[in-house]
């Protein structure tokens, strides 16, 4: 006799293998519906997976590099030495070919960072990729190859990280928070460097996260008390002198196999950084998203859209490791980028999620 | 209160012999018995201070009676005294320390009421006037008169030192007070000592009203006589340590006056009317009979001192320090300034008198005396000093400069400054036109005795050389570079001034552009940045300053300076036995040789800036002087702080021999440092030019002329 049977209620709710076209539900879900408040006129539920397609979305507070890191994702999905296997990106449209276009040769060519959103815009593109003879691919006897064939729809309301604080004044923030509560995936991108100077990025946050419990409990997709969807939680602009020297302080940072720094235990830095930046806002982070996401559920990375300078034959001089310098005030690009994590949030997100099904 | 331990006979046989007066010296065998309560001498049957009467009939208890009420007279008298000199605050008065004896704290109270004037004073209890042995006080508190004779004699050297040995409530202090070579009084620090009662009378370890109590002559109320386990406050128990800490205090006064010095002592009784302190002024008149003898209210203000001025106890400092300022000016004090007629063989500059030898310090505020002066119009700078001296006769090798301020002035301006003289004999300016002490400034060292000196010597010498190196960083907008570059003209034609010919100076310039990060192609590093010229004259140098051009920014926070210092002090520029510095012009530190939390990229070629720095410094030689152009303000987010503390960093030891930011400095202010380093002194700043009295009639002013020495002087200093 299981638990069910005997009517005892799981906590937390196990998430119910689904059907496609389903959305995913905790098997004691309708006794949360019964708390739900009213929800507002057409909210949209999280969007479940349409075939093997996974809905991703972005989020971050201003200044986090939400723009820059779409700019990196393709260049990161081409990594050449293929560690996240082989991928295609497909613009859904032309505003997002655009971007693609554009960005790719501010970072490369130009050498300068995307100009920060200052409008809303829905940008979306379809990654398709084969994880074949990586180390996220599955090797089960037996498996067929299409197995290791992913498919998802990175999907971002490219909002300014100033939208997601003014949730009530500003109708884009509540489409941004709309667009989240629909995606299955969050990329959440925090910038320690801000958070050091301004100490506020808590405040774009907590709203967010507010108003998205609020619509999956209208929409009656809480897992019980917690959001449905998987995040990563991104450390970003780890390239910047001051994090990585407060990494290596913290001595959380090892050189990986291509030469280039890495953390090993990127939730560790993550609450050693909210420590170490005393009076910051960065340990309300950790414990908000912690109480509003399933542990299982929650990734961790240090990444960095445009990576470490290196040297000509590869790997990373520790005297020397900048790529940005300031002109006139603005930052520059020096080097070619080499993008430090920024496929493998969503290859994780993408992992998770597929998991589940 | 019930004593019985005081029985007189007792009493009167313990102090029998005893010689120390409470309020006098030791009289003769046949001077009248004294009193068995206080030890006053009494002029009659009864004491005037404690109201014994040995002769009289108390109709209460009889002698027994009349003693005890005797007893509490004195008693009551020594708690006034405690009182005036330590008076806690209300409610917790009689009590500050929680625990005193009930008697003493009676007593206590009962002074209270008395100093607060509730109390009847004139009662049958009441004490008597705690200074006086019974009549009117007419002590002169606080008079300096005795102590100002002899400190004046000191400043006319008549005798080398003063020494003052005080008594107070607190302790026992001696101070020694020297003279030195501009004729100035101030007591001697390593000389200065001071002897806590607690530290003098081992047993006396009670709180502060008790201990003040006992020094007051307090008898107390337990047996035999004290106050809560005195170990026997018989007078024996006192009068051995008092006797050692009195001469131990002496032992440098006599050892001094054994080697010949002329030392008189001034005693200071801190503490008229005490008992005990009374009897240390009794045994100093003994061992060392005093010159002087100031005496003063243990309230006294400058009594009080702050332990934090001195880093001890010093309470005869503000006392002493007072005394001092007494004193007129032994020397005159004078402004340095150039004669309006000055000829190619008179004296190059006069001492115009501000503050005459005799001059008494004002007790408070400032003395203040205008003086008309004139900005030179025949000297090119806008600089010039304003040294006040000390004329201690009219060699002016004798002299010595108390204070120098410098001022701003168009050639040819008029303006009038005032110099104050305050109470402590320090000197200050005040005037129109904007004043600037030197010494506020690291970089502008001002060197008084060059102005002194600044006659041509009479035998001409050969000319020092002098090697300039300038480096100029060449990156920035055009705006910024053309500033950059026009100061550095200025400077240049300043030095051609100075060296209009010859090579004994020659100037070399090297304008370095940014890096290039390269990082496409073979060669990573940055490609030599450096421009160089050179090397001429300044005159040259200054006229090729228009062959660089301004060249972009790659970094908002470094510069490839350490790729022009290491070009510095490689070249085979330097010559032999020269005067060298190096004059750097620039806006951005250089690059760091690492990267660390710093935003600004290293050294493309790893190069350290503080090694090549201090190669220049050390191997070479050379003084470095630093001209900032201010960083204007940057759009975007604020500097971070390891950028901000690296920039400063780097400012600091680059400029730790010469300083200069481009919009708080002129080109004279470069050029005057950097001709005190190659040795010319004809660039220092100049003086003002005097302006005599307009009013007809015979001047009020006195001057002395200065005449390098080579005549000998003929003025005196005289008085107005």
């Amino acid at each position: 006799m299981s638990a069910e049977e005997q009517g005892e209620v799981r906590f937390p709710p196990e998430l119910r293998a689904t059907t496609r076209g389903e959305e995913p539900q905790a098997e004691s879900a309708p006794q949360w519906r019964e708390a739900a408040p009213d929800a507002p006129a057409g909210v949209p539920a999280p969007r479940r997976p349409t075939g093997d397609r996974v809905r991703i979305g972005l989020w971050g507070s201003p200044t986090s590099g939400k723009t820059t890191f779409l700019a990196a994702l393709r260049l990161a999905a081409q990594e050449p030495s293929g560690a996240y296997g082989r991928w295609q990106v497909v613009a859904a449209d032309d505003v997002s070919e655009a971007f693609l276009i554009q960005s790719s040769r501010e970072l490369t060519i130009d050498r300068r960072f995307p100009v920060a959103t200052r409008e809303s815009g829905l940008l979306s593109w379809l990654f398709r990729g084969d994880l074949t003879g990586t180390r996220y691919a599955r090797k089960r006897f037996g498996r067929s190859r299409r197995a290791n064939q992913l498919e998802f729809e990175f999907s971002v309301l490219d909002a300014p990280g100033g939208h997601y604080e003014d949730l009530y004044q500003n109708v884009d923030g509540d489409r941004a928070t709309a667009h989240l509560a629909a995606s299955t995936g969050l990329v959440y991108l925090f910038d320690p460097m801000r958070e050091a100077v301004d100490g506020d990025s808590f405040a774009y946050l907590n709203g967010t996260l507010a108003r998205l419990t609020r619509r999956c409990m209208a929409a009656g997709a809480l897992d019980g008390p917690y959001l449905p969807h998987h995040i990563a939680v991104c450390v970003t602009k780890f390239d910047d002198p001051e994090v990585f020297e407060r990494a290596r302080r913290g001595n959380w940072t090892e050189l990986g196999p291509q030469g280039t720094p890495v953390v090993p235990d990127p939730e560790g830095f993550f609450d050693w950084l909210a420590q170490d930046l005393h009076g910051s806002t960065m340990e309300l982070i950790g414990r908000a998203i912690r109480s509003s996401f399933h542990p299982s559920r929650i990734h961790f990375f240090a990444t960095s859209a445009i990576g470490f300078s290196t040297r000509p034959g590869g790997g990373v001089d520790l005297g020397r490791f900048g790529n940005v310098h300031q002109v006139g005030g603005e930052p520059q690009i020096l080097g070619a980028i080499n993008p430090h994590n920024v496929m493998d949030p969503v290859i994780a997100l993408l992992l998770g999620i597929k998991k589940r099904w | 209160m019930t004593r019985p331990q005081w029985g007189q006979s007792d009493r009167t046989r313990r102090l029998a012999g005893e010689d120390d007066a409470g309020h006098g010296s030791p009289g003769p065998e046949d001077a009248p018995e004294p009193c068995p309560v206080c030890r006053t001498r009494r002029t009659a049957p009864r004491c005037p201070v404690c109201g014994w009467d040995g002769d009289g009939h108390n109709a209460a208890g009889g002698d027994r009676g009349q003693e005890h009420t005797a007893a509490w007279r004195w008693d009551l008298r020594a708690a006034l005294l405690a009182t005036r000199a330590h008076s806690p605050e209300r409610g917790a008065a009689a009590t500050p320390e929680g625990t005193l004896h009930p008697r003493l704290r009676t007593l206590l109270r009962r002074s209270h009421s008395v100093e607060d004037g509730h109390g009847d004073p004139s009662g049958p209890e009441s004490p008597a006037a705690p200074a006086g042995d019974g009549g009117a006080d007419t002590t002169p508190y606080g008079d300096l008169s005795g102590a100002v004779s002899l400190l004046t004699a000191l400043a006319a050297g008549e005798v080398d030192a003063v020494c003052f040995f005080g008594v107070s409530p607190a302790g026992l202090a001696m101070e020694e007070v020297g003279r030195d070579d501009r004729g100035a009084l101030g007591p001697r620090d390593d000389r200065a000592a001071f002897l806590d009662w607690r530290q003098a009378v081992p047993w006396l370890r009670h709180p502060a009203p008790e201990r003040q109590f006992l020094l007051a002559g307090g008898i107390g109320a337990d047996a035999p006589y004290g106050v809560r386990g005195v170990p026997g406050t018989s007078d024996t128990a006192w009068e051995t340590p008092v006797r050692h800490a009195v001469h131990e205090g002496l032992q440098g006064l006599l050892a001094a006056r054994e080697h010949g010095r002329d030392i008189p002592l001034v005693a200071v009784d801190a503490a008229p009317g005490w008992r005990w302190p009374r009897h240390a002024l009794t045994l100093l008149d003994r061992c060392a009979p005093p010159s002087a003898t100031l005496t003063l209210r243990p309230g006294d203000p400058r009594l009080h001192d702050d332990p934090r001025l001195h880093g001890d106890r010093r309470p005869l400092a503000g006392v002493v320090t007072a005394a001092c300022r007494r004193v007129p000016l032994r020397y005159g004090y004078a402004l340095l300034t150039r004669p309006p007629d000055q000829a190619a063989e008179g004296p190059a500059a006069r001492a115009r008198l501000l503050f005459p030898c005799g001059t008494r310090l004002p007790d408070s505020g400032e003395l203040p005396v205008k003086v008309p002066l004139l900005a030179s119009p025949d000297q090119d700078a806008t600089l010039f000093a304003l040294p006040v001296v000390v004329a201690r006769g009219p060699h002016p090798r004798r002299w010595s400069v108390l204070r120098t301020a410098q001022t701003r002035l168009e050639p040819g301006r008029r303006t009038t400054v005032t110099v104050l003289l305050d109470a402590s004999g320090a000197v200050r300016f005040e005037g129109p036109e904007p004043l600037a002490d030197p010494g506020a400034d690291v970089a502008f060292h001002f060197d008084e005795r060059a102005l002194l000196e600044q006659s041509p010597a009479p035998i001409p010498r050969p000319e020092p050389l002098s090697d300039l190196m300038v480096l100029l960083e060449l990156g920035g907008e055009a705006d910024d570079f053309a500033r950059r570059t026009g100061f550095l003209q200025a400077v240049l034609n300043r030095l051609a001034a100075v060296w209009p010919h010859g090579d004994a100076l020659r100037v070399g310039l090297i304008g370095y552009a940014d890096h290039a990060f390269r990082t496409v192609g073979r060669n990573r590093t940055g490609e030599a940045p450096l421009l160089f010229w050179g090397s001429g004259t300044a005159r040259e140098a200054a006229h090729a300053l228009p062959g660089f051009s301004h060249c972009g920014v790659a970094d908002d926070f470094g510069a490839p300076m350490e790729e022009a210092l290491q070009a510095a002090g490689s070249t085979g520029y330097w010559r032999t036995g020269s005067r060298r510095a190096l004059l750097v012009v620039g806006r951005r530190p250089p690059h760091p040789p690492r990267q660390g939390r710093d935003q600004t990229l290293p050294c493309p070629a790893g190069l350290d800036w503080e090694a090549h720095l201090h190669h220049l410094r050390q191997r070479l030689g050379l003084r470095v002087i630093a001209v900032r152009d201010p960083l204007p303000g940057l759009p975007g987010r604020p500097v971070r702080p390891p950028t901000g503390e690296r920039i400063e960093r780097f400012w600091e030891e680059l400029g730790r021999q010469g300083r200069f930011t481009l919009d708080r400095h002129t080109p004279d202010d470069v050029a005057v440092c950097f001709t005190r380093s190659a040795g010319r002194r004809s660039a220092a700043a100049g003086l003002m030019t005097d302006v005599p009295d307009e009013e007809p009639g015979p001047s009020h002013t006195r001057y002395l002329t200065i005449d390098h020495g080579l005549t000998g002087g003929t003025a005196q200093p005289e008085g107005r």
